[in-house]
């Protein structure tokens, strides 16, 4: 009881000695009402005004306070010699760091609230006008903001008083200071690099919510330890602080890499879901990328051979290209490539995926930011990649460029590539037609739909030297829209457009004629390519879904009607043989509810397959993700209830379960 | 009972050593003072005994309690008055007398008015604008105002005039005759300290070479003059003499002085039929004692 009542003197000591901070915040707290009164103010938004500026001058408030008293009391004090007062009397070192640190709190807290109350008080209300950035359940009420702006005074309090008695010790100690924090901001990069490039943004800024804690736990117990320990002797205070400061800073920091060393070392085994799938045509090996259980939104992408089980962990993608899929594959199934982060930029790795026991093996390509795409040719050996609007292509068994053309990009969407053969890379570049310059916005408006062009060039870049490659022209086909999805079908000369409202289109890229013009369903769908270049469409309708096989030139071949249930449409496993699965009521989340089974296209028979089983290629078309080829490993996965990876053998109808994932 | 136990106290400051194995006891009612030149440990010891310097090796005790790691509760019971007064400079008089007045068991208000009025010091002006002289006995005050047991001043006079250093002693005279209160002072006042004292430290160099009563001190230190003249081998007459460890023997034109250190009245008749015509013994001030100690001509100390 005693120590409370010494505790309190000494806090009412440090607030009594600085009250007039009290009253010249409550006089800079009348500066909000006259706001509306300035010239410029809209009369309708005069109380937001108020509420902006007061909260402006609240938080300016609180943080100038928070940093100069953080600075000058008890660092201060010791500095100088004047801390002798409290410890030549019966108050326990505690008492001092709490009394005062609690004082200036108060101070920094209350003057920041008072400069807000008149403005509460005026608006009758206690509701904050928010910025955007700041409109949370937390903030929006002054409750918990009260709390928010406490928890942030308090954490500036604590490191402006650790870097001012560090640097007001003039001790030698301050080498050792700037020492740690080189190294602690050095190793929190690495960390922070590490996971920003694997896309693991949730388990980052949980880690950094922790490192957070942590260093201000450690700030606030190297503070005590240095005021209760190290007393009046400024230097051995000083030592004491650093010591058990960057004692804590480094405990906090290894955690933080342990932490992410944990959320990168991931096998498939940790996969909670399949996002995507990708396989080449033949082959055994797929890539697989999904979210890792435990780790927020964290999708790591790997290589899986489904036939011996081995995987290899590649690098994710980097937050601004989320909608990457890594790896590109050769489409004989030879070769893979991906792109790894580091210290300059991302280099391109390789795995032979026809030699078992292969490992990764290191390329003359590298580039300073991630490209915007890449594919591999037939046999593996030339690499093609968009990048800040030039096509390369690298020869990568003789580690040369073998050409170089530049490329005019006008959005993610609008390029795709692929080598049509060893040779010959043929490029798809859509490009919308650019409002005239004189069109005012309104205008604009008035015309949501514009002309979009669809152009398709082959590149011979064998025997070129860079920059003497040339795009010619072997295609195109023109509409009018104001978005498209589109796919290629496999023999790459038509395509299916889907517009963001409006009709499925079909078209021949050789002659830039629409084939066919097909309803859409209100409730959308997707438009996939067999392997033999029919078009499968599903329009769902209500609970249905309706399948629709059209020919090559658009005509309606069959139609599959699915009443009253939910349809998921999967790869092709066989010629003409599409996985599917439906389910009465059940989501992609839940295997449990799906039924799955292969449906005949000619003939339209099903041979069921099992209950609790969902193809894992499903909903392909929808910007490419996991567009394996048809026929390819990828589409025979199903994932079952449970969490197994189950493989189905075309010949016997037969499922294998390859890999056990994280509760399914 | 001892107030404040000090045992083979060593305070380092990295490589350099500012008290080397200092031990001595206050007991309960005694004045100690504690002399020694600037640098030779005496902040270092005062900071220890008020537990904000932890020694490199040896205890301090007071009140029977390790300080260090009870000096809260300790210094319930004590009184300090620091070298330089330290109080908030922003705060009254009345504002830091009112915050110390909740941080003890007891608290003479009235005698704080009372002292504060006797000295003229004013209550409602800030403690930084008052003089030198006003701060240090605004410290004594607050000092006495809980009615320690024990009192430890570190220079109170320091950069006093004559009449506030003066007011200072007296004040503790005063305190002394109403309580009994232990009191540890250090102080280069030396006259003033021999005024109170009855017991004596000198630091030198970090290591306590004296520490004993200051009656004891003064009764066995000696002057001996030996005028020139005589037939006494070249040293005065003195060489009898090594019994009462003579120390700081100078020799100049008119003689030989020498200060003694075992000062034995029997020894000195037996050998005076020795000593040269006009040889002649008298007493030492606490000031004199001092600089015999601090400063010796022979190259050691008693």
């Amino acid at each position: 009881m005693r120590a409370v009542r010494v505790f309190g003197a000494v806090l009412f000591r440090e607030v009594a000695e600085r009250w007039l901070l009290l009253v010249g915040a409550e006089a800079v707290g009348f500066f909000p009402l006259l706001v509306p009164f300035l010239p410029g103010v809209q009369s309708g938004f005069s109380a937001e005004f108020r509420a902006g500026v007061a909260l402006a001058l609240c938080f300016t408030v609180a943080a100038v306070l928070a940093v100069t008293l953080g600075a000058s009391v008890l660092a201060g004090e010791l500095a100088e010699g004047r801390l002798g007062f409290y410890f030549s009397r019966p108050i326990a070192g505690w008492a001092v760091w709490a009394g005062k640190l609690a004082g200036v709190a108060v101070l920094s807290i209350g003057s920041a609230l008072l400069v807000l109350l008149p403005t509460l008080v005026v608006d009758r209300r206690l509701e904050l006008g928010m910025p955007w950035w700041m409109d949370t359940p937390w903030t929006r009420h002054v409750p918990p903001f009260v709390g928010i702006l406490a928890a942030g005074c308090v954490l500036l309090l604590l490191f402006s008083h650790l870097v001012s008695s560090m640097v007001r010790s003039r001790s030698p100690w301050l080498l050792l200071d700037l020492g740690a924090a080189l190294a602690a901001a050095a190793l929190f990069w690495s960390i922070r690099q590490t996971l920003w490039r694997e896309g693991a943004i949730d388990a980052f800024f949980w880690g950094l919510g922790g490192l957070v804690l942590l260093v201000t736990v450690a700030a606030a117990v190297a503070s005590a330890v240095q005021v209760t320990r190290g007393r009046t002797d400024a230097r051995r205070a000083h030592r004491l602080l650093s010591l058990t400061f960057w004692s804590g800073v480094g405990i906090a920091t290894a955690a933080f890499a342990i932490f992410s060393h944990w959320v990168v070392d991931v096998s498939p085994s940790d996969l909670r879901a399949f996002e995507a799938v990708l396989s080449p045509a033949a082959s055994t090996w797929i890539g697989v990328r999904g979210p890792a259980v435990h780790r927020g939104a964290y999708f790591p992408a790997f290589l899986f051979d489904t036939a011996t089980g081995r995987s290899l962990k590649i690098s994710g993608s980097p937050i601004d290209r989320f909608w990457w899929l890594q790896p590109v594959f050769s489409s004989d199934g030879s070769a893979a490539a991906w792109l790894e982060g580091g210290a300059g930029g991302y280099e391109l790795k390789t795995l032979d995926l026809t030699r078992p026991g292969a490992r990764p093996a290191a390329t003359a390509v590298a580039f300073e930011s991630w490209p915007d795409r890449m594919a591999l040719s037939p046999h593996g050996r030339l690499l093609a990649a968009v990048h800040d609007g030039v096509l390369t292509v690298d020869d990568l068994e003789a580690r040369r460029m073998v050409t170089s053309v530049p490329v005019a990009l006008a959005s993610e969407q609008g390029l795709k590539m692929r080598f049509t053969d060893d040779r010959h890379l043929r490029l798809y570049q859509a490009l919308f037609e650019r409002p005239e310059r004189s069109e005012t916005p309104a205008e604009r408006k008035e015309k949501p739909e514009r002309l979009w062009r669809l152009t398709a060039f082959d590149l011979d870049p064998v025997d070129l030297g860079p920059g003497h490659g040339k795009l010619i022209r072997v295609g195109g086909i023109e509409v009018t829209g104001n978005w498209f999805f589109w796919s290629v079908s496999p023999d790459g000369w038509h395509v299916a457009l889907r517009a963001m409202e409006g009709p499925f289109r079909l078209g021949d890229l050789r002659t830039g004629a629409i084939l066919a013009t097909l309803p859409r369903s209100p409730e959308g769908g997707m438009a996939t390519f067999l392997s033999d270049g029919r078009l499968i469409l599903d329009q769902r309708n209500g609970d249905g879904t309706t399948l629709r096989l059209l020919g090559k030139d658009g005509a309606e071949l069959r139609q599959f009607a699915f009443p009253s249930v939910r349809v998921a449409v999967g790869g092709e496993v066989q010629p003409g043989r599409l996985a599917m699965a439906t389910t009465p009521r059940g989501t992609f989340a839940e295997p449990a509810a799906w039924s799955a089974f292969l449906l005949n296209l000619d003939n339209g028979r099903a041979a069921p397959l099992g209950a609790g089983l969902l193809p894992v290629m499903r909903d392909l078309s929808l910007f490419d993700r996991g567009a394996g080829n048809p026929q390819s490993v990828g589409a025979r996965l199903f994932l079952r209830t449970g969490g197994d990876l189950l493989l189905l053998d075309p010949a016997t109808g037969r499922l294998r379960t390859v890999l056990r994932i994280h509760g399914g | 009972m001892s107030l404040i136990e000090v045992a083979a106290l060593t305070v380092r400051y990295g490589r350099r050593t500012a008290l080397d194995g200092v031990a001595f006891n206050v007991p309960e009612g005694a004045v100690y003072a504690l002399l020694g030149r600037n640098g030779a440990g005496k902040s270092s010891l005062v900071r220890c005994l008020l537990g904000v310097q932890r020694p490199a090796a040896g205890s301090v005790r007071l009140l029977g309690s390790d300080v260090w790691t009870r000096r809260a509760s300790i210094l319930r019971e004590v009184g300090v008055v620091p070298e330089e007064p330290d109080a908030p400079p922003a705060m009254t008089v009345h504002q830091i007398a009112a915050f110390c007045a909740r941080l003890y068991p007891r608290w003479d208000s009235a005698r704080v008015d009372d002292r504060l009025r006797r000295f003229g010091v004013p209550v409602d002006v800030p403690f930084g604008r008052l003089s030198k002289g006003q701060k240090g006995q605004v410290s004594l005050t607050l000092a006495l105002a809980p009615e320690p047991r024990l009192v430890i001043l570190d220079d109170p006079t320091l950069g006093l005039d004559p009449l506030a250093r003066r007011a200072v002693f007296e004040e503790l005279i005063v305190d002394l005759a109403d309580r009994g209160t232990t009191v540890f002072l250090t102080s280069h006042d030396l006259a003033g300290v021999e005024g109170i004292a009855d017991h004596v430290g000198v630091l030198c160099d970090g290591r306590l070479v004296l520490d004993e009563e200051l009656e004891s001190l003064k009764g066995r230190f000696r002057r001996l003059r030996v005028p020139a003249g005589g037939e006494d081998g070249g040293d005065g007459g003195l060489a009898g003499l090594a019994d009462l460890a003579p120390l700081r023997i100078a020799q100049s034109g008119w003689g030989t002085e020498a200060v003694l250190t075992r000062w034995d009245e029997e020894r000195l008749e037996e050998i005076s039929p020795t000593l040269p015509r006009g040889a002649e013994v008298s007493a030492l001030t606490l000031e004199e004692i001092f600089l015999a100690v601090v400063e010796p001509v022979a190259g050691e100390r008693p």
